[in-house]
């Protein structure tokens, strides 16, 4: 080990006592990593990333109340990632993010060294080229948990919305704004996300930047010459393009 | 069905030779023994056979069509006589005309023709039911064939039904993430590691073997729950903790065996999985006027979006319990203050009972 190799700061994020002793303990053959906290549930998960900007997470999926990938959206700057979990329907999700590496439980030493290894490089190299861009994924696994709800934070704070309470999405740049009964919230995802993950039917895309709960559609009135805009209860108004028209004609065939 | 003759070129082919053969064969008879001349032998011969031959072709469509199944042995066997009776009158007055026509009206021959129509009608019968019976035959022998197939690929789907409904009892997550703890006890506690394999095998030996008995006593049952539970306490530590309350008496009833198993897990995955307190999971049995009540429940945090909850788990339980008692048990649901109830209630069964 050289001078200029300092320790790299990692937390475990992870709901069993037993495995969180596992990845500490054969963390102790890796003396240059720190590990600087570790919790037993995604909010405390992501209140510990804050406070302490790690370099590297021992990150489980399935946690209560804010699950590995929901942790992932609701924090800035995003750390190196180690999954550890059983669940091997996520591995595609974990590669999209950029994960450093996936170990499905129970996992043995070698394969942990193994991943260890590739983060100290990684991060290595990061430490030259800047910070790591955070990519969102574009796609679910078939499979996986349907979505039902969406993580969001305001300043510190975390809550969800039920996807049954989602009014509309519109996009906003590289944003979507996600309109619900308490307000509207920021996201950093993608309108093609939402429109492959939202129930087909419960919501449609009306247009390349919206997507509104279908039952909230009061009714599709003409808007110019050839298009239509429709109307939600509660009087908004949003405009509806051709393809949009024929996904909404599909949808409710009026 | 397909048509066994003309939907077959071989077997086209072969059918006109052989109609061919006997109507050369009746030709030389009748030139030779009855004294007809050349041409009407011919002309007799040939056409006899080339009717018949056509008439029994399309005779398979009334015997495979019109002749109704099952609609009792009277009306087919007058369907028979009277379908019978059609194709050899149209045969004989075809027969009779092609002659008539071919070689000109002639005295000798309508003697020769009235003095043999028995003996014509009575070969013509016997080749006609010889081809009735054939395709009789062969219908049967299709059916059997399909009934066979549909049988085969019946017996399937319900091997596979029986195989996923094994697959949704034991959740594969459950295996991993314990064996995962094992891996972390053996650093400084193998004498515990090694309770927990034992644990562990004694859980999945009860789950595998489940298909040699469909009943066990309540009590076997509610063994192996503790068994899944003390698991599970050595990964959530003593965030989660169960009570069981049991009446006397109900230990020996009978339960279809794994039938708690997945509402056990339901009650772990809502409560501990998705929660950071302590969570409990209450179990209680009564037994009430030959009715078997088990009340499952744990408490929950209400203010959470459950992301699990495809209720598959209990569906499948509701399936089992309707095979099991046609419709005499249920499974009630109830969710509440935080605290969810599953409530089970099945007709009290013993082992003299069975």
């Amino acid at each position: 080990m050289t001078e200029s190799e300092t320790s790299i700061k990692a937390l475990i994020i992870e709901d069993e006592e037993p495995a969180r002793k596992l990845v500490r303990h054969f963390l102790e053959s890796h003396p240059i990593i720190e590990i600087a906290g570790e919790c037993a549930d995604g909010f405390c998960g992501a209140k510990l990333i804050r406070e302490l900007s790690p370099d590297l997470l021992f990150l489980d999926i399935q946690m209560p109340r804010l699950t590995g990938f929901e942790l992932l959206e609701v924090i800035d700057d995003r750390p190196e990632i180690i999954f550890t979990t059983a669940y091997d329907e996520f591995a595609i999700q974990a590669f999209e993010i950029n994960a450093v590496d996936y170990l499905l439980k129970p996992f043995s030493r070698e394969r942990f060294d193994a991943a260890v290894v590739k983060a100290v490089k990684k991060i290595a190299a990061r430490g030259h080229s800047g910070e790591g861009k955070r990519i969102n994924p574009d796609s679910r696994m078939e499979g996986s948990m349907p979505l039902n709800r969406i993580v969001i934070r305001k300043g510190t704070a975390i809550s969800f919305i039920a996807v049954r309470d989602i009014e509309y999405i519109e996009a906003e740049d590289d944003y979507v704004m996600i309109w619900y009964p308490g307000g509207k919230a920021l996201k950093q995802q993608t309108m093609k996300y939402y429109e492959e993950n939202l129930p087909a039917e419960d919501f449609v895309r009306i247009h390349r930047s919206c997507i509104v709960a279908i039952d909230l559609i009061e009714r599709i009135e003409p808007y110019g010459k050839e298009t239509y805009r429709v109307l939600l209860r509660g009087g908004k108004r949003l405009p509806v393009s051709r393809s949009g028209y024929k996904a909404l004609k599909d949808k409710i065939s009026f | 069905m397909i048509h066994p003759i003309t939907d077959n070129r071989s077997r086209f082919t072969a059918w006109w030779l052989i109609w061919l053969t006997i109507g050369a064969v009746q030709s030389l008879l009748l030139h030779f023994l009855c004294d007809c001349t050349f041409s009407t032998a011919v002309t007799d011969g040939l056409s006899s056979a080339l009717l018949l031959s056509l008439i029994a072709i399309a005779v398979w469509y009334p015997v495979t069509l019109l002749v109704p199944r099952n609609s009792g042995i009277i009306k087919a066997v007058s369907n028979h006589i009277l379908i019978a009776a059609i194709a050899l009158t149209l045969w004989i007055l075809g027969v009779k005309l092609a002659v008539d026509l071919i070689n000109g009206p002639s005295m000798v021959y309508d003697e020769f023709w009235n003095r043999w129509l028995l003996l014509r009608l009575g070969a013509g019968l016997f080749i006609y039911v010889v081809i009735v019976l054939s395709y009789h035959l062969m219908v049967s022998f299709d059916n059997i064939t399909k009934k066979n197939i549909r049988e085969a690929s019946l017996e399937k789907t319900l091997r596979e039904t029986e195989l996923m409904a094994l697959r949704s009892q034991i959740n594969p997550h459950f295996l991993f993430n314990s064996l995962n703890s094992i891996s972390s006890l053996t650093i400084d506690d193998p004498a515990l590691a090694r309770e927990m394999i034992i644990k562990l095998s004694d859980f999945m030996r009860y789950a595998l073997s489940r298909k040699e008995q469909r009943f066990v006593p309540l009590l076997k049952e509610l063994e192996n729950m503790r068994l899944y539970l003390e698991i599970e306490k050595v990964r959530f530590g003593n965030r989660l903790v169960c009570r069981e309350e049991c009446e006397h008496g109900t230990h020996a009833l009978l339960i279809p065996n794994m039938i708690l198993q997945p509402l056990y897990e339901n009650a772990v995955k809502h409560g501990v999985y998705e929660s950071t307190e302590k969570v409990e999971v209450l179990v209680f049995c009564y037994l009430k006027e030959a009715v078997l009540t088990i009340k499952i429940e744990n408490n929950f945090d209400p203010g959470m979006i459950s992301r699990r909850g495809t209720g598959t788990g209990l569906e499948n339980v509701r399936e089992r319990l309707r095979l099991a008692y046609s419709g005499m048990a249920s499974l009630q649901t109830s969710s509440e203050q935080g605290r969810f109830t599953v409530t089970l209630i099945i007709p009290a069964l013993s082992s003299q009972d069975n």
